[in-house]
């Protein structure tokens, strides 16, 4: 029996959208969400989830009322949820475990982000509250950097390169080039990657995801509830949740993300199913080298061997395993937010075969990974068709 | 009044303390009577083994570095450092720290090299209103 249903979902165009705000992205979101339910009231909707990584951007908390409101959907009740960019998935577990613990039969969950009015200098002190304040922050860490220590440790241990970095972003540009609201529609060349500035060495900036804003969400049902609202539901058969360290320096290895992989065995484990089983997983590549460890963590490459599995061209729309179709994080974009309830949105259209000229071929299995902090709070969730 | 005594060793051991020592030129870390391990970041209860038994122990100030970036973007504080090394640091007792090693570019470093930590005593005027410390390279004779 799965967990829950999914039987809509919606998503803004992600990018720079000036002169919108988070309201405005949400609603964009949910009217495609709601034209696409059939028998959806709004009257149905029994609660509502958001996740929002920042109040700093718009001066704004209560954003669980802010977006009831919004919507039509007072006085229902409504929180927001928050893990810095895991917060998406967080709202979505949340539904879930609302529908499971029997409250509600129909559940909003809402990711929100409205971060490009902000300069870069804030934005990148804003993400920086993700980390441990007396050792990490306090000294001069930012979060590339937080990264890049990841992307070192990996490289001097397994041999990794930065052209491997590189090969992240090429794949994930090429997928968000066939993503029609994808923030950076582009394809890019290892060289352009290579040749980049250097935002934290040895991470450039076409190994960072841009600063974008965004909104998606998805309406969770009981099981036996979802056929009422769609004829293609998609089922949640296993949620993850793991913890870690907030500070990356308290680690063994800077190379492993143990979280995630906790969080992946759990929601394996609940889903009856192995790494092996899953045709496409979106995730987490915030940087392009976590990516590579997510890949290892999740089990679809060897501990070491993540670049090994990129290299030979595995992970593309269509390898063993096609990750990040939409483009990830790296080039769909990363409102920080909304970013794990658009992994769903994009595993929605996946499994229903209507993601276009990105659809994954056979698609029935696939994986969202979405995390917080430096892989200190991992959300996984397996669907199935 | 068992909650007050309590509360006292919640005042002496956490992380506004490890920069109190700070301001006063000692780098300290709190390690468990009980188990042995450090407890960081810097906290009342060992969170290996929930004991009480903390002692705060001067380290001598001296570490190898684990990882390594150089951060050519920053937030604004620290802007005017840019471009700046930042690094993972072991301590030569065990326990870790992270920070920026000043005076080096990323050729200058490497995983393994040998740093010693350096105090900046001046209280910032900004909250935390914490001291700072930062890492050097040990030159090898």
């Amino acid at each position: 029996m799965p967990l829950a249903a999914i039987v809509s979902s919606g998503m803004s165009k992600i990018g720079k959208r000036k002169g919108l705000t988070s309201r405005d992205l949400f609603l964009e979101a949910f009217l495609e969400c709601f034209e696409r339910a059939r028998n959806l009231d709004r009257k149905e909707i029994g609660a509502i989830y958001v996740g929002s990584q920042s109040e700093v951007y718009e001066h704004q908390m209560m954003y669980g009322t802010a977006l009831a409101e919004a919507g039509g959907l007072l006085p229902k009740p409504a929180m927001r949820v928050e893990a810095c960019a895991s917060a998406g998935s967080m709202a979505l577990r949340a539904a879930i475990m609302d529908v499971l613990a029997g409250l509600h039969d129909v559940v909003l969950a809402v990711g929100v982000e409205k971060m490009s009015d902000r300069s870069v200098e804030e934005v990148t002190d804003t993400l920086m509250s993700a980390a441990d304040l007396g050792f990490e922050q306090w000294n001069g860490l930012t979060f590339p950097s937080i990264y890049a220590m990841m992307a070192v440790a990996h490289m001097k241990k397994y041999g990794s390169k930065e052209e491997d970095l590189a090969l992240v972003a090429v794949k994930n540009h090429h997928n968000a080039n066939l993503n029609p609201k994808a923030h950076l529609q582009r394809e890019i060349s290892i060289e352009e990657v290579l040749n980049s500035k250097i935002i934290s060495w040895p991470l450039k900036l076409y190994d960072c995801s841009p600063i974008s804003d965004g909104a998606a969400v998805a309406v969770v049902t009981r099981p036996e509830l979802a056929k009422k609202y769609t004829d293609a539901p998609i089922y949640v058969l296993g949620t993850g949740l793991a913890t870690d360290t907030l500070g990356l320096y308290l680690r063994d290895d800077l190379a492993w993300p143990e979280a995630v992989a906790i969080s992946c065995r759990e929601a394996y484990n609940m889903a009856k199913v192995e790494p092996q089983d899953v045709d496409l997983a979106e995730l987490h590549d915030a940087f392009t080298i976590n990516e590579i460890l997510l890949c290892e963590a999740a089990g679809f490459a060897e501990r070491g061997k993540g670049h090994i599995l990129l290299r030979q061209d595995e992970t593309r729309i269509g390898g063993k395993v096609s990750i990040n179709p939409s483009g990830g994080l790296k080039a769909r974009g990363h409102p920080t937010g909304a970013t794990g309830l658009a992994q769903v949105y994009e595993l929605f259209l996946q499994l229903r075969g209507e993601a276009g000229k990105r659809q994954v071929p056979n698609a029935s299995l696939g994986l969202a990974l979405n995390e917080g902090g430096s892989d200190a709070a991992v959300v996984s969730h397996v669907f199935a068709r | 009044m068992r909650r007050w005594s309590a509360m006292s060793s919640q005042d002496e051991f956490n992380v506004n303390r490890f920069y109190d020592h700070l301001a006063n030129g000692e780098v300290k870390a709190v390690k468990c009577k009980a188990c042995k391990n450090f407890v960081m970041p810097p906290s009342s209860v060992c969170n290996h083994c929930f004991s009480k038994e903390l002692e705060w122990v001067k380290l001598n100030g001296t570490g190898k570095i684990i990882s390594f970036s150089e951060v050519h973007v920053s937030s604004s504080t620290f802007q005017s450092n840019t471009p700046y090394v930042v690094a993972v640091v072991e301590m030569d007792e065990g326990v870790r720290l992270a920070g920026m090693v000043k005076n080096a570019s990323r050729n200058d470093v490497d995983v393994g090299s040998r740093v010693s930590i350096n105090i900046e005593r001046r209280r910032s005027d900004k909250w935390p209103f914490w001291a700072r410390y930062y890492f050097t390279r040990i030159e090898i004779q």
